[in-house]
């Protein structure tokens, strides 16, 4: 009785502790520290998706069927994607926004057991898609982008709903179907490219009109508000906007003495121009228009009394969108949507301007800006990855307040968005003295400014434009009574003429300057060449051949991550992924990379998700620190920047003991085109330390396999012959 | 022999002086066997009057000739291997019974002037060969020596020497005896062969080897230039020209290697052992 008791005790102490902490787990005045999932992973993490498979086709074959064999191919198709999905590292568990979009989700369950008659799990995934979608399994994923866009919690539930009629209608394994018939007709032959996607859609169509239309009648059984929900329409409609719109302010980077001018100040911002008519033919979902007449009918004819924008709380949602909203800035970060996670931070920043967290995304988005285009001159064109070069969108395709913000940036030269920056980063690392990022920014900036923008201290002003001003002054009126000398008028010429050259970055230090260490620092960091060319090039993801010296590591400890291994079947002009196969093909490439390492007394240190249990969170969590790391890197392209994510990284490679980490990958189909990569990355600098990419003709076989890797990492563990 | 090994110990310690090479787990040397299988051309026959009604039929009756070689790979680079090849082989060389247009001079003069070989100890005439070869394999590129498509360059050094019964020989007229007076039955040449083959690793032990060769011997051709009327850039023109017993066997012997060169499909088995 007494274990009872302690028992219940204990969890409702836990719940009073946890609910709090799931809705509001941080102030966000100091700070704000990233997302982690927690606790344990629910066994749809832990099962893998041939176990899953297998598992569902029994069952199936249990019912007489006659699409089973199209449902199988759907199964496995379905689970495998999941289990990569869940496995990319994106997708949050335990987490303050999965606990409470769980929350508002059993408030639609409750009133409408029948839908949730099936499970249903819902996840959040790090996305700044505003998005949502569902599996026929009963899984639904929430990206953050649409989180941070919502305006209250019934918008989130009729989303929740409309997702929750897609499972319970089973819309995924109907359009499978729908569209595999559609292949086996004589008809679907003689159709262009074009014309097959439109009558695909036109079913889609019709499955988005059905969840609207039940989703709502899902609402209506519960209280939430049903003109409220009209708004999700809104929040889909103006997607493509930011969270909120806030008037840009230039000052925003200004100081005393820094001063933009208001030439890259845009004057006026071009209003909001999108339609909800648009041409849907080539969408799968209808326009915005039509959903929003196909329930407004119905929404005008509910009764609104006794019903709530907020079932779960009104303070929980608001701090489960701010976070959501933080998290967006720094995942428009990694995603290189430097402008958009400036705009983010900049919002946030109006409410919490002492924010550390946001400070960072600022000076990180800045630092990304400033080295893009400085190296833009080096860029070449890479095989890995998928940008080379970021480029700033045209501010004339943006619409509203943070066009300006575009036009500044995209106005900016190199070298003054240079100084904008450095004199941002460098006040920030005065205000935050501690924090070590923003401190290797700063001195990457100077280094930068002097060294590839070829701008040292004798170029900036030490005296603001208004003292000059007055010396030109000065000069003419000492002069007046006498005719004006030839010399004074060289010497205000020179003045002015200086002033108009330089523009307004010769004056931008003109108060850092009185700081000894400010000038100390740039002193220092002028003769270090952090962006020298042939630093540069070295970085290049290149096939180009090396010398000998290049070829070999010396390096005896690495992580290794699960290989990629994909097996497909190419006919008639369709790509079918032998799953299986590519499992048992994934495992023996595994086993061969661990031989070779053995071999070689290279020290291996797995980091694997294939056999991951329910407590290993950590794991996940890592995983998904390296994957999202990787994912940046290689969308920097040839240019290793510093990551978004390199502190969570710096502790990772403390606690595996090597900074190296390894990615090995094989693709194979039935028309003997395979290849084999290799690369081997340096975690702390991003530097790409060996990339291999072998073509071959031949069958899928071992012994090549064998080869490739062995070749890989002797290459890897061998010190170069002197 | 000396030479061949102090050659091929040169090349091998240059080629490993400064390699830092995979090769299959490590493993660079790789030794074996493989069988060559030339098919039989009736290009002797050519030069001999074979009188079957004499002595049966004509002595090679088999459709492909074989050779054994001993071969050992050393991998110098990602995609280059060093070969060396001892090759043997013991094929027929005459006909059991054949006639030769011969002249007691040596000098080839009538149609009566006939010489047949009837043996009674080496029937039929056999030609034994012991070549070595250096050569080089280049694998293509996207594959990994010792495995994949490769293209093989060899130089073979073909030693030849004729095995018969000097007292076999009579007029064929009046089957009284003819003294051969055979000089030396030994013979050097030079053969170029270029391979196109394929390896793969079985058991990460055996190199299972297969291919196509083509090669020609330069004695040959010698004999096609001065029979095309072309400078010859080969040596001298003795084959051609002596019609002498004894420059008729070493002429065969030269067609033989020619036939056994010219076209060979392989199948071998290598041990991977360093």
């Amino acid at each position: 009785m007494r274990n009872v008791l302690f028992g219940v005790f204990c969890k409702v102490g836990a719940l009073c502790l946890c609910i709090p902490y799931s809705v509001n787990a941080q102030s966000f005045e100091k700070n704000y520290t990233p997302l982690r999932s927690t606790g344990t992973l629910p066994e749809l993490f832990v099962k893998s998706a041939h176990v899953q498979t297998e598992e569902e086709i029994v069952k199936l074959s249990l019912d007489k069927d006659k699409d089973k064999e199209t449902k199988e191919k759907f199964i496995r198709a379905n689970n495998y994607f999941i289990k990569d999905l869940l496995m990319s590292g994106d997708v949050l568990v335990n987490d303050p926004l999965t606990a409470y979009v769980n929350k508002v989700a059993a408030e639609v369950i409750e009133q409408n057991p029948n839908v949730g008659s099936q499970p249903i799990q819902i996840f959040v995934t790090k996305s700044p898609e505003v998005n949502a979608y569902a599996f026929d399994k009963g899984i639904i994923f929430v990206n953050v982008g649409l989180l941070a866009q919502l305006e209250n919690e019934a918008q989130l539930a009729y989303i929740l709903a409309h997702e929750m009629i897609h499972i319970y209608k089973k819309h995924s394994v109907a359009e499978y179907l729908q569209n595999t018939q559609l292949k086996n007709q004589s008809s679907y032959e003689k159709m262009e490219g074009e014309e097959r996607q439109m009558e695909k859609y036109r079913f889609s169509k019709e499955q988005e009109f059905e969840a609207d239309i039940e989703g709502l009648a899902l609402i209506k059984k519960t209280k939430y508000s049903a003109k409220a929900v009209m708004g999700a329409f809104d929040v889909l409609q103006y997607s493509y906007l930011p969270f909120e719109l806030v008037d840009f302010k230039k000052s925003f980077f200004e100081d005393e003495y820094l001063k933009i001018p208001d030439t890259l100040n845009l004057k006026k911002v071009s209003a909001i121009k999108t339609n909800d008519d648009y041409d849907d033919s080539k969408s799968s979902h209808p326009n915005i228009r039509k959903r929003r007449l196909s329930i407004e009918k119905d929404v005008k004819e509910m009764n609104e009394a006794g019903r709530k924008k907020y079932l779960v709380s009104e303070g929980a949602f608001k701090s489960m969108r701010e976070m959501a909203r933080f998290e967006l800035c720094r995942i428009y970060l990694l995603k290189r949507d430097y402008v958009n996670a400036i705009y983010g931070a900049y919002i946030l920043s109006q409410k919490y301007p002492d924010n550390l967290y946001l400070k960072k995304i600022v000076a990180r988005g800045l630092y990304n800006i400033v080295v893009s285009k400085t190296n833009k001159e080096f860029s070449t064109s890479i095989k890995l990855g998928q940008s080379s070069n970021f480029f700033i969108d045209d501010y004339q395709r943006v619409e509203g307040a943070p066009q300006r913000l575009y036009y500044l940036l995209d106005n900016l030269s190199a070298a003054e968005t240079n100084v904008v920056a450095l004199s941002f980063v460098y006040k920030a690392a005065k205000q935050y003295p501690k924090d070590n990022t923003l401190s290797v920014l700063t001195d990457s900036l100077f280094s930068c400014l002097a060294n590839s923008n070829k701008l040292l201290l004798d170029n900036f002003s030490k005296q603001a434009s208004s003292e000059l001003k007055d010396t030109i002054k000065q000069v003419a009126i000492v002069e007046e009574p006498v005719e004006e000398s030839k010399y004074a008028i060289i010497k205000k010429q020179q003045i002015t003429a200086d002033m108009e050259e330089t523009g307004f970055i010769k004056f931008a230090f003109v108060g850092l300057m009185k700081d000894d260490e400010f000038v100390e620092r740039y002193k220092k960091m002028a003769g270090r060449s952090e962006f020298d060319k042939e630093e540069y090039l070295s970085r290049k993801i290149s096939s180009s051949k090396k010398t000998k010296e290049d070829e070999f590591l010396g390096i005896n400890k690495v992580i290794f991550m699960d290989p990629y291994y994909r097996k497909v079947k190419i006919s008639n002009d369709e790509v079918l992924i032998k799953y299986e196969e590519s499992d048992e093909r994934q495992a023996k490439l595994t086993e061969i990379q661990k031989k070779c390492a053995d071999l070689l007394k290279i020290d291996y240190v797995e980091i694997s998700t294939k056999n991951i249990s329910a407590s290993d969170i950590e794991l996940y969590n890592e995983t998904s620190l390296i994957n999202e790391w990787l994912a940046e890197r290689f969308k920097h392209g040839n240019n290793a920047e510093i990551m978004e994510c390199s502190e969570g990284i710096k502790e990772l490679i403390k606690k595996r003991g090597t900074k190296y980490i390894a990615l090995t990958g094989v693709y194979n189909s039935n028309k003997k085109n395979n290849s084999y990569f290799f690369m081997l990355l340096d975690l702390e600098s991003g530097k790409v330390m060996r990339s291999e990419n072998k073509q071959n003709r031949e069958k899928d076989r071992m012994d090549l396999l064998h080869a490739y890797v062995y070749n890989s990492l002797m290459h890897v563990s061998k010190k170069a012959k002197k | 022999m000396k030479k061949i090994i102090l050659i091929y110990s040169l090349l091998f310690f240059l080629t490993n002086a400064n390699a830092q090479v995979a090769g299959y787990m490590g493993k660079r040397f790789c030794a074996g066997y493989a069988n060559y299988f030339s098919p039989r051309l009736p290009l002797v026959s050519a030069i001999l009057e074979n009188n079957q009604s004499d002595k049966g039929s004509i002595g090679t009756e088999r459709f492909f000739n074989t050779t054994h070689n001993f071969i050992t790979d050393f991998i110098i680079s990602d995609r280059v291997s060093l070969c060396a090849t001892f090759q043997f082989s013991k094929m027929d060389h005459a006909a059991y019974s054949s006639t030769f247009y011969a002249s007691e001079d040596g000098t080839y003069q009538s149609h009566d002037n006939k010489i047949i070989y009837l043996p009674a100890k080496v029937s039929p005439m056999q030609l034994k060969t012991r070549n070595f070869s250096l050569g080089f394999k280049f694998f293509k590129n996207g594959s990994l020596n010792p495995i994949g498509r490769y293209r093989k360059i060899e130089f073979i050094l073909a030693t030849s020497q004729i095995q018969l019964d000097e007292d076999g020989f009579y007029w064929k007229d009046d089957h009284a005896k003819y003294d051969a007076n055979l000089q030396e039955l030994t013979s050097k040449s030079f053969v170029f062969a270029y391979t196109i083959g394929k390896q793969r690793v079985l058991g990460n032990a055996v190199v299972l080897d297969y291919g196509l060769r083509a090669g020609l011997n330069y004695g040959y051709a010698n004999m096609i230039c001065s029979a095309a009327g072309l400078p010859s850039p080969f040596s001298s023109n003795k084959y051609v020209y002596d019609s002498s017993l004894n420059a008729m066997l070493t002429s065969m012997t030269q067609l033989r290697l020619f036939e056994a060169q010219l076209i060979n499909f392989h199948i071998g088995f290598h041990f991977l052992s360093f």
